[in-house]
């Protein structure tokens, strides 16, 4: 008898309705590369973190519209811990900035003086701040936009940190997403899928 | 009683969505309500089904309290939202194999249950039969429905009647209609 776990179906559910931007995203990022190929591994790094943030940002708010309110509420009337289901949800995003990130480095991993902990360390970051940014899908009005604004904040700070220190970025980065995953399923638990304005 | 509700009510802030609702549903047994208005029945609905929990009041989905155990009353009451399926998934099967891993269930089996549930549902338009058949392949005591399509009403009662079924409804006019198609108490 087959049976599929909840996060797997959660989490090809959603790609599946967003393959086309993330396809897009991975193409602009291979075009934005190309552009900064020659442009020092510093600004490549600080290109391939800022890049994949706003990626990961945008994907992050996309997981509550309307687009997906069908497949919300069947998510949230199945017989699953918030957990799991801010487990699932956060994967999107974070698959998507990774995509970003490493189509980026597909084309700027050519260029010369190119490092390995430059890729890890965007990767990590871009990570750590899709949690922040999907705690801002929970909430409304100012508290939304200010929860965009941490996590924006957040991708300059990694960003700046990781070009002096990557293991500090790298650390940083840990125990943001972490943070930023608890919180993300904590407010799940405690949100009501009736304040959405589409309702 | 399957499904309780002692004075609960929803609010957001300072807006009370649902006024303070006292009711219970026995197995088997079918109740149409009518409410304020669409939000008032689409948040009853979820109230219902563990989705939303109550603001004040109680709510008891057989022996639990959606406030402290969601996913046991979740597994009692299923709920079929308002909006048509957006058939963004690319089969019935693929659907039905989403359903069934949210639920943890056998996918062939459920996928043959959900099949039999489409036939019965014959003139049901499949934006709204395969949402219904999703939520029936849980075999959900509690079939709960948020202003369902009056239209389709006398199929809804065909396929759903080994469970109980509690539909909200915008007015108490579009309950009453249910109740004809149907036969459930208003």
């Amino acid at each position: 008898m087959k049976r599929e776990s909840a996060t797997f179906a959660i989490v090809v559910t959603r790609l599946r309705r967003l393959s086309v931007l993330i396809g897009f995203i991975a193409l602009v990022a291979f075009l934005f590369a190309a552009l900064q190929f020659r442009a020092g591994v510093a600004m490549q790094l600080i290109g391939a973190t800022l890049f994949g943030s706003a990626s990961g940002i945008l994907v992050a708010i996309l997981q509550r519209g309307s687009q997906m309110r069908d497949l919300e509420l069947c998510e949230q009337s199945a017989p699953l811990y918030a957990r799991e289901i801010a487990r699932a949800i956060a994967l999107i995003p974070c698959i998507a900035a990774s995509c970003a990130v490493g189509a980026y480095w597909i084309i700027a991993g050519f260029s010369p003086g190119a490092h390995a902990l430059a890729v890890a360390g965007s990767l990590a970051s871009v990570n750590a701040i899709t949690p922040v940014a999907l705690c801002a899908t929970l909430r409304l009005g100012w508290r939304r936009w200010l929860y965009i604004a941490i996590a924006a904040s957040l991708s300059g700070l990694l960003t700046a940190i990781q070009l002096r220190e990557v293991p500090a970025a790298l650390l940083l980065s840990g125990i943001t997403g972490f943070i930023g995953l608890r919180q993300y399923g904590e407010a799940l638990a405690r949100w009501d899928p009736i304040s959405l304005p589409s309702v | 009683m399957l499904l309780q509700m002692r004075a609960a009510s929803f609010a957001q802030g300072s807006r009370v969505i649902v006024q303070p609702q006292t009711l219970s549903l026995a197995e088997h047994e079918r109740l149409a309500l009518g409410c304020a208005g669409d939000l008032a029945a689409s948040a009853l609905a979820m109230m219902a089904s563990g989705v939303v929990k109550a603001s004040t009041g109680h709510v008891f989905v057989g022996a639990f309290d959606p406030r402290i155990q969601p996913v046991q009353a979740k597994r009692l009451a299923t709920l079929v939202p308002y909006a048509p399926l957006t058939l963004d998934f690319p089969s019935f099967e693929r659907y039905i194999e989403y359903r069934a891993a949210l639920w943890g269930l056998p996918f062939d089996e459920s996928v043959v249950r959900a099949r039999r549930i489409v036939e019965q549902l014959d003139g049901v338009h499949e934006a709204f039969a395969y949402p219904l058949a999703g939520a029936l392949i849980t075999q959900p005591r509690l079939l709960v429905l948020d202003r369902p399509q009056i239209a389709y009403g006398a199929r809804i009662a065909a396929v759903a009647k080994h469970c109980a079924v509690f539909s909200t409804h915008a007015s108490v006019a579009h309950a009453e209609e249910f109740n004809l198609v149907t036969g459930a108490h208003v």
